[in-house]
């Protein structure tokens, strides 16, 4: 009774605080930094001088580029550092540091870069016995300062950063435990510190095996205010203070029902970040795999002692009473590994994502159809429940690329297998969804159901393909199927089986049309320390899951696109989707933020989580439309497909406990402006693709901050609820419920700006207050930017693939424009093969519009043509518009409508991949 | 509409254009009525002739884009794509499927109108039998009012005599209670009164820690004169102030003497003005049954404390009124049974079973559904179960709400509600959609979103009668 009673009383708690039972995460399950032990001895770090030295006399020239250095810590002298210093091509520096003579080998992060960095010569100067300074590349220097250890960063004789600064550079080498027989004499309370042997949190217990190994550095952004990246969290674009709270935490975990506006860890780790001010960007980027805590700290840098001498090169002047000029200092710590930095010296947003992207790899061009409309659920039941939701989409004239099946098509989570009496004909399901152009993604975890008649299983026991406990045997954990075991990717051997277990033969029931989903791959494990992996089991090559923990899920989905790409041997472009990831994985994966939740704060949140993965590295990513938990309301689900229209991966996608939500099901009227948000995607189809084209070319991400195309305007370095898609558009995510009118700062001095649905043309560097409506979705197009579009309707990306296009030509105050245009087949690699794609450029100057080609060698066949040209910002009405193509010359009609200054130039005919010219008289 | 050579305007009148413009693929008007034989609107109709079938306007975005949707192909004529032509296949496909679902409808509707003249054979037997019920119910009313009567009749001496009795056994009691309390008295006093002085001291009490009720401390020397009132007590004034006092929690103390068992110095305690009712022999029953008697005092006490018998004349009126109360309560329920016949037969009657009453088959039925883990049953009008085939209980998947199916014909879907709720969910429900059958048979059952259940369902009930009428004439003018 009194049981019952507390009970009716919690729920009306809960009830009145209009709080779901079960919407938050359960912060217990996860540890904070005082929880775990190298975090909690590394942040109370902060000696007053740095024990580091780096001995000069012994620096050596390996090969050019790369120089060698001693590192002691005075008060530990025996144990030396070795310090590398690389200098890279694109303005890049990498430094190594590691033990000289560890006891044990440190893990060295392999399967994240994209291939060994190129060198560059590197000049030598001021070999004072203090200092050393090297330039190399463009416009990049170096200062490495032996006592203390302090190494600064210039960039175009910019101070931009500095590493140990702050002294926090706190290097843990191996050591033998002490009351062991081995142990030495230096053994002293230092090394037998609380968590330093062994570590429990709630029941599980962390042996340690090897002692306290971890790493701390602090990194200063000089003359900045402003950093970014380091995701996954579900926290702001332009990094808090962590002053007050804990560190941003970098370890790959499946946090059930993630809260958000916090530093905790989520689904993926990349360690790197960027800080950008109106002088330069920049970028540090750590390559570490182990569970790693960042503090970020908006602070003040007094100019003083050393400080003083280099005053010159900071970009802005200290001021003269305070002597002081902002910075953000960072520190960094992990739980072991080596030092491996990566400074990117920018100096401009551009340059920054093609530095990275040269290291790590950018996102290659995906399949058209996989930047198109993705229909998902856990569940779409059996087949007829996918042919029901296809034809709710004929019916409802909505256009869709691929429909999902998630866990419940596998025969108990067994995956590669099916249910068969859900799917007992999957090649024929296959079939018809490609019928349309269409295609089928299905989930494939990385836990292996522990069943003997599970031929995966059953094969993977027999070779001793699973990752092992710390004593030797197979490692046992929950996910959904129950009892299952995780493949260790890590050995080549294992990564090239599990890639074939892809292979159509092997997995019965795929077609070349079925592309794949790895879920629950950081790996979620029901009942591991922290739902995942213990830290003490091993991978292969002896390490422990400690050292390369935040890899696994990316081994997985590498080795799914390995799969895939074998599978049509090399010729079509795979597509996967992974929500565990690492620095590296943008090369064969697209990634989405998990389980959020339908609220209205996480589509709010969904935009800076999604440009924090952008401007590192990951360009193809989404938020699950709607939420995944519970039910969105109409107008939440509509302002998600608006705002997620305009996001580079566009999927809807529900828990099983939810209400069905497909996009018809909400009225007539809710349809409708579904669909419309669904066609604004797939009219902007031919930029997007031209867009990812130029992300694989030049590593710029298609959605972006507004600071990549404004970098001077200091109005929008923290902006997170506008965005920009490529320079052309900007778009302002409605995410509040009955919003009837947002305030929108234009950026950039003299720029104009035009509502695309209205016209209505905005200066630069003016905050606007904007009615909306239901239909509203406030995209605004630059003046000076060419977009082409396809405005007709079709049924798949696919089946429009050869339609015509439209131009849309926004003129800036000069009445000039230009833009591209990128073509291909939309699914194979012919474009890189056999070069068939087109690639134009578009330029409108002087009342005349050029198409020319930006790549003279490619050539791809397709009857597309130009049906419509339309020119906004266009002052009067012309008298005649001409266009020649070749020997060629047409007069085309034109209209002019004079209250929204847009020129319609109607069906001027020439075929995409020709040269031509429009005059306009 | 569209005259080579003149102008055309837009159906929906917005523009004039040149004939030209008609077809040229670049969309003119906004209603799309200027190409209807290319995709270049995005709302408009393309004509599929269809020769051999039946000719169809498809959305225009169908045009061109490399999939075949007209049977004769006409929809992918100026692509590359080889549309292989199945208008007459698909003709001879549509008249085939056309043809079973007339036999089957035809079958059905035979069935159907079996259902129908019996439903109104029932129902008009029902109402015949409700009239006979409420005649019957009338004259049993009646009798009831008799019955009543003569109970009341009978109930006046038998209430008198008992009365009677009653109040001669309160007043034998009240003494022997008065005699038992003194003894009590004089027992405990002596027992209290360990130096024989006649009077019952502070000290001799204290010795009865028992009667300390804060149980807090020790039993104090003032908590002890709060119970006695003074340093000592004399019989009388232990009798007048003290015994009601302590009878409840006193204890002898250890003493080779047979303690008085606590309960029933409660019962014995209680003053007689408590009235013992004379339907007290569940009571009894209950002391005798109590083992914790244990002198012969007072199992001779309990005894004692029997009512005693009925005199004859008391038992005969008993008897005479037992009887009419027999013979109202049998009367009663007959009325009870008769008004839930009624009950019954008139919810039966108001089910709304259909337009002709062809659904009046289901009244009362319910019917099974075979799936991997669950039986499904749903019992019509009622309510829907789910039973899962490795045990644990039945969840309720909803109960009767409401036919829902279109306005055309509501009779095609049915809908039960308020089902078990789920975790995180709603609560459960089920829509029961029919089609023509045979026979009364569950084909499916799904649940297509969390908690929400469809079923399928064929039944003669939903079988046409216009589906059922060869269709010949209608086969002409279409193919």
């Amino acid at each position: 009774m009194s049981r019952f009673f507390h009970l009716l009383n919690l729920i009306f708690i809960l009830y009145i605080l209009n709080i779901p039972p079960s919407e938050n995460v359960d912060r217990n399950n996860f540890k904070t930094c005082e929880q775990s032990a190298f975090c909690r001895r590394q942040r109370k770090y902060k000696p007053d001088i740095s024990p580091y030295e780096v001995d000069l006399r012994s620096m050596k020239t390996i090969r050019s580029g790369h120089l060698q250095f001693i590192l002691h810590n005075t008060l530990k002298s025996p144990i030396k550092f070795q310090l590398d210093i690389f200098t890279l091509e694109h303005n890049s520096l990498r430094v190594k540091i590691n033990e000289k003579n560890p006891i044990r080998k440190r893990y060295e992060v392999e399967h994240a870069l994209v291939g060994e960095p190129k060198l560059v010569d590197v000049k030598l100067t001021n070999l004072d016995g203090k200092q050393v300074e090297g330039s190399f590349s463009k416009s990049a220097k170096f200062l490495l300062n032996a006592k203390p250890f302090r190494l600064d960063l210039f960039t175009n004789g910019i101070f931009v950063m500095s590493v140990n600064s702050k002294n926090m550079f706190n290097f843990e080498h191996y050591r033998t435990k002490p009351g062991t027989n081995e142990s030495t004499g230096e053994n002293n309370t230092e090394d037998n510190e609380d968590g330093m042997w062994e570590e429990t949190f709630k029941t599980h217990q962390d042996s340690k095996p090897y002692g306290p190994s971890s790493i701390g550095v602090d990194v200063n952004f000089l003359n900045f205010e402003n950093v970014y990246g380091i995701p996954e969290h579900a926290d702001a674009f332009s990094l808090r203070s962590t002053h007050d709270t804990d560190p941003y935490r970098l370890f790959n975990l499946d946090i059930f029902e993630y809260d958000i506006q916090n530093p905790m860890a989520l689904y993926g780790s990349v360690p790197y970040m960027l800080a950008h001010n109106e002088h330069a960007t920049v970028g540090f980027f750590w390559l570490n795999a182990a569970e790693g805590w960042i503090d970020v700290n908006n602070d003040k840098l007094t100019v003083q002692g050393f400080f003083s001498t280099i005053a010159s090169f900071f970009s802005t002047k200290p001021t003269a009473d305070k002597n002081e000029v902002p910075q953000v200092s960072t520190h960094w710590m992990f739980e072991s590994g080596i030092f491996d930095g990566f400074f990117f010296l920018g100096p401009t947003p551009r340059d920054i994502f093609k530095q990275y992207s040269v290291i790590t790899g950018s996102v290659p061009l995906p399949p058209l159809w996989a930047i198109a409309y993705h229909q998902c659920r856990w569940n779409y039941n059996d087949e007829d429940d996918v042919r029901s939701v296809l034809n709710g989409f004929e019916k409802n004239v909505i256009p869709l690329d691929v429909i999902w099946l998630d866990i419940e098509h596998t025969h108990g989570k067994r995956y590669f297998t099916w249910d068969t009496q859900k799917f007992p004909n999957p090649e024929k399901l296959q079939d018809d969804i490609a019928r349309y152009g269409r295609k089928l993604v299905t989930i494939s975890d990385p836990h292996i159901k522990k069943d003997d008649a599970y031929q995966v299983y059953a094969d993977a026991k027999a070779l001793g393909y699973f990752v092992k406990t710390k004593d030797g045997a197979d490692y046992e954990g929950s996910c959904w199927p129950g009892a299952s075991m995780w493949l260790d990717y890590f050995n080549p051997d294992i990564f090239q089986w599990y890639s074939q277990r892809y292979s159509l033969e092997n997995y019965k029931g795929s077609t070349g049309n079925l592309f794949i989903w790895n879920d629950m791959n950081e790996p979620s494990v029901f009942n591991g320390p922290e739902v995942t992996f213990p830290k003490d089991i091993i991978h292969y090559g002896g390490w422990e899951d400690r050292d390369v923990h935040n890899l696994y899920g990316m081994l997985q989905h590498m080795s799914t696109f390995q799969g895939l790409y074998n599978r049509s041997n090399g010729h079509i472009r795979p597509f996967i989707l992974t929500r565990s990831f690492f620095a590296g994985s943008q090369r064969t994966a697209a990634v989405w933020t998990g389980d959020n939740a339908a609220q209205w704060s996480y589509l709010k949140i969904a935009t800076p989580m999604l440009l924090s993965l952008s401007v590192t590295g990951f360009g193809f990513s989404g938020a699950d439309v709607g939420g995944f938990f519970s039910n969105p309301d109409a107008k939440l689900l509509v302002r998600w497909y608006q705002a997620a229209a305009f996001q580079p991966f566009y999927r809807e996608h529900a828990h099983i406990d939810t209400a069905r939500r497909e996009p018809w099901l909400f009225g007539p009227d809710n349809t409708r402006l579904i669909r419309k948000a669904i066609e604004q995607r797939y009219n902007y189809l031919p930029y997007w693709y031209t867009l990812f084209y130029k992300q694989e070319k030049q590593g710029i991400p298609p959605m972006l901050p507004l600071w990549a195309n404004f970098p001077k305007d200091k109005n929008v370095f923290k902006t997170e609820d506008l965005f920009m898609v490529g320079n052309g558009l900007l778009v302002c995510p409605i995410t509040e419920a009955d919003t009837n009118q947002v305030s929108i700062y234009f950026p950039g001095e003299n720029t104009i700006w035009y509502d695309t649905r209205t016209l209505i043309q905005y200066n630069g560097s003016e905050t606007v207050l904007i009615n909306v409506d239901m239909e509203s979705i406030p995209v605004f197009q630059q003046g000076g930017v060419i977009i082409p579009k396809r405005l007709r309707r079709r049924r798949s990306s696919m089946l429009a693939l050869h339609d015509p296009i439209t131009l849309v030509v926004a003129l800036d105050r000069n009445h000039e424009a230009k833009g591209e245009l990128y073509m291909d087949d939309g699914y194979t690699y012919d474009y890189k093969h056999k070069r068939q794609m087109i690639y134009r450029r578009f330029i409108f100057r002087n009342n005349e519009l050029h198409s020319k080609t930006l790549d003279f060698t490619g050539k791809f066949e397709t009857d597309a043509w130009i049906e419509r040209i339309l020119i906004f910002g266009y002052p009067k009405n012309p008298k005649k518009v001409i266009i020649n193509s070749g020997d060629k010359q047409a007069i085309p009609l034109h209209h002019y409508h004079a209250e929204s200054q847009m020129l319609t130039i109607r069906r001027p005919g020439p075929l995409v991949a020709s040269d031509w010219t429009l005059t306009i008289t | 509409m569209y005259i080579p050579s003149k102008p055309f305007t837009c159906l929906d009148g917005s523009l004039t254009i040149p004939y030209e413009f008609v077809n040229d693929d670049y969309c003119d008007c906004k209603d799309g009525t200027d190409e209807p034989g290319t995709s270049a609107c995005p709302n408009g109709r393309f004509f599929c002739e269809n020769k051999g079938y039946v000719g169809s306007l498809i959305p225009s975005h169908f045009v061109g884009d490399g999939v075949c949707d007209c049977c004769d192909g006409s929809d992918e004529y100026e692509t590359k794509t080889v549309c292989n032509n199945t208008c007459f296949e698909l003709a001879q496909k549509t008249q085939a499927e056309r043809e079973a679902q007339r036999v089957l409808h035809e079958a059905g509707v035979a069935k159907k109108k079996e259902i129908i003249s019996k439903s109104i054979a029932i129902k008009s037997e029902r109402q015949t039998h409700i009239d006979e019920l409420e005649r019957d119910l009338q004259s049993v009313e009646n009798e009831l009012k008799e019955k009543e009567e003569l109970k009341r009749q009978a109930e006046i001496p038998e209430n008198q005599a008992k009365e009677k009795h009653q109040k001669l056994w309160d007043e034998q009691r009240a003494v022997r209670e008065t005699i038992i309390r003194n003894y009590q008295i004089r027992d405990m006093f002596a027992d209290l009164d360990t130096n024989g002085d006649s009077l019952v001291s502070i000290d001799e009490l204290q010795k009865h820690t028992e009667l300390d009720l804060d149980n807090e401390n020790e039993f104090t020397i003032e908590e002890v004169r709060t119970i006695l009132g003074s340093d000592s007590v004399t019989l009388d004034e232990f009798n007048t102030t003290v015994f009601d006092q302590i009878s409840n929690s006193y204890k002898r103390l250890p003493k080779p003497t047979t303690p008085i068992p606590e309960p029933t110095l409660d019962s014995i305690a209680t003053p007689s003005s408590s009235v013992e009712t004379s339907t007290d022999e569940k009571n009894m029953e209950s002391h005798d049954e109590t083992p914790i008697a244990t002198s012969l005092e007072h199992e001779k006490h309990i005894h004692d404390d029997t009512p005693p018998e009925f005199d004859d004349e008391t038992k005969q009126l008993i008897a005479i009124a037992d009887q009419t109360r027999t013979e109202f309560d049998q009367v009663q329920g007959k009325v009870l049974d008769i008004k839930r016949q009624i009950e019954d037969l008139k919810k039966q009657v108001n089910i709304d079973v259909g337009v002709q009453g062809e659904y009046s088959a289901f009244i009362d039925q319910c019917f099974d559904y075979e799936e991997r883990e669950y039986t499904y049953r749903v019992c019509m009008f009622k309510d829907a179960k789910q039973i899962p085939k490795g045990g644990g209980g039945d969840v309720a998947i909803g109960f009767w709400d409401a036919w829902t199916g279109p306005i055309e014909n509501k009779y095609l879907r049915m809908k039960y509600v308020n089902g078990a709720t789920c975790w995180n969910g709603p609560a459960r429900s089920l829509t029961v959609t029919f089609r023509c059958g045979i026979e009364h048979k569950i084909i499916d059952v799904r649940e297509p979103s969390r908690c929400e259940y469809a079923m399928i369902f064929e039944t003669p009930s939903a079988c046409d009668e216009k589906m059922a009428v060869t269709s010949s004439h209608s086969t002409h003018t279409e193919f």
